[in-house]
């Protein structure tokens, strides 16, 4: 279970995993963001996540590196997956209402008894969008726009 | 697994990178919660507004050589249009307009990207809005931004009128108002140039009526020497009677166009890093 923020999920995330072996993890969130422009934004996402390590030291825990993807929609009315009719075809624009990201993860951890545990996670996101602009392009510093930071606070049992 | 020597080295290492990386995001500036909505990173705010307020006080009494940089089409072509403007930044110019489609689907982090590439510009510029950012929320982000999507500036005793053409993505929000630009054409008691993002005569976006009647209203204006627009990304001209109309090329490749205003001749130049090709020429203007 997991309250979090940011890196493209929304600015306020609750989730649910579960984790394989200590290694493999598959969650769903649920993201809200208040915007003053469009109004609220609800997001839904799922996320798969890989961890090779997990290091520990008596009660605390380590994942220095998740890697993993995910993919994020919007019921927003603004959004949209394919182009109106009034387009010569449906992919005249690229889908807006849905994205795709890859992730990468450092993950702090503490020990509870009875095998439960309280982690802080550092996320870093880039957009699918972004990964198209490093393709065509390189690098750029462009690119920085199109990766986000957040961070979550999550408790396995 | 427990922590021998060898692990706690890699954590260490995985560590000094994770907050080297933290610190980077920080002094950058950070990212935006999500990508379906109008947050962004920038703070610029109603940036065509101000802009033209200086350029309008610079070009009051001003006489001689005009030199107006035009960009069109840059998407996320960010080295495209790295490269066209390190070109402009070597020129003498007094500002540069951006024909629109900046973005690929008008999400915030490209708003985020442009505003930040363009900021490597050293000339005023002033941005149209093209249909790809218009979709999503982008509408409102580029209100916020750049400011009115039709706006016209006396600059050096000639007009310019940057008019939203994006019939299609403005039908739900005002903003799309060929009245408006009949209005200003019609008014003008200077040499008038026109911007527009989406061409006139587009078949996705006009009907064969709405584009006759643009061409007609085009037509009658007193004194319109140029209407240019981007959207179709590759560069081209004719003549409408003794109006020059041409698409402005993207900026993939570092193209870019040149419009020079003088007593003696108007032209309008298309160019590719240092290499330019004057394609169209018309009578002076000015004094
Ligand atoms: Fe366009």
């Amino acid at each position: 279970m997991s309250l979090g923020t940011a890196a493209y999920l929304g600015r306020y995330q609750v989730g649910l995993s579960h984790t394989f072996n200590q290694k493999h993890e598959v969650g769903f969130t649920l993201g809200w963001t208040p915007d003053d422009l469009v109004g609220e934004v609800r997001q839904y996402s799922i996320e798969y996540g890989y961890t090779p390590w997990t290091l520990q030291s008596e009660a605390w825990l380590l994942q220095p590196m998740t890697i993993g993807f995910g993919a994020t929609a919007t019921d927003h009315k603004e959004f949209f997956f394919k182009s109106s009719g009034k387009y010569d075809d449906e992919a005249y624009y690229d889908a807006t209402l849905r994205r795709y990201l890859v992730r990468y993860a450092i993950s702090v951890g503490r020990q509870l008894p009875n095998e439960q545990s309280i982690w802080l996670r550092f996320h870093l996101s880039i957009l699918d969008q972004g990964l198209q602009v490093l393709f065509n392009n390189g690098w750029q510093p462009a690119l920085l726009d199109y990766m986000s930071p957040g961070l979550s606070l999550f408790y396995r049992f | 697994m427990g922590l021998d020597k060898k692990g706690m080295m890699k954590f260490g290492r995985m560590i000094t990178i994770w907050v080297l990386a933290a610190l980077f995001f920080l002094l950058s500036g950070c990212g935006v919660d999500t990508p379906f909505g109008s947050q962004t990173k920038t703070s610029v705010e109603n940036h065509n507004h101000e802009t033209i307020q200086e350029l309008v006080a610079q070009g009051a009494g001003k006489t001689g050589l005009i030199r107006i940089g035009l960009l069109a089409d840059s998407h996320q072509n960010y080295k495209g249009l790295e490269e066209a403007i390190d070109r402009l930044n070597t020129q003498n110019l007094d500002f540069v307009i951006h024909l629109g489609d900046f973005t690929n689907i008008g999400l915030n982090v490209e708003f985020d990207a442009f505003v930040r590439t363009m900021g490597q510009l050293r000339h005023p510029y002033v941005v149209l809005i093209g249909n790809h950012d218009a979709i999503g929320a982008g509408i409102p982000m580029y209100r916020k931004i750049f400011g009115e999507f039709n706006t016209s500036f006396s600059y050096a005793g000639r007009k310019i009128v940057l008019y939203n053409s994006n019939s299609l993505e403005f039908q739900k929000v005002e903003g799309f108002d060929p009245q408006w630009a009949a209005q200003e054409l019609a008014s003008a008691t200077e040499p008038t140039y026109l911007f527009q993002h989406v061409n006139y005569d587009n078949k996705t976006h006009f009907t064969d009526a709405e584009s006759a009647d643009f061409e007609a209203m085009m037509l009658a204006a007193p004194d319109l020497r140029f209407a240019l627009n981007g959207h179709l990304h590759a560069g081209t001209q004719r003549n409408l009677g003794s109006i020059r109309l041409a698409t402005i090329p993207r900026s993939e490749g570092g193209q870019y166009a040149i419009l020079e205003l003088d007593p003696a001749k108007d032209s309008l130049s298309f160019c590719e890093g240092s290499r330019c090709q004057e394609v169209s020429v018309g009578p002076g203007s000015g004094f």
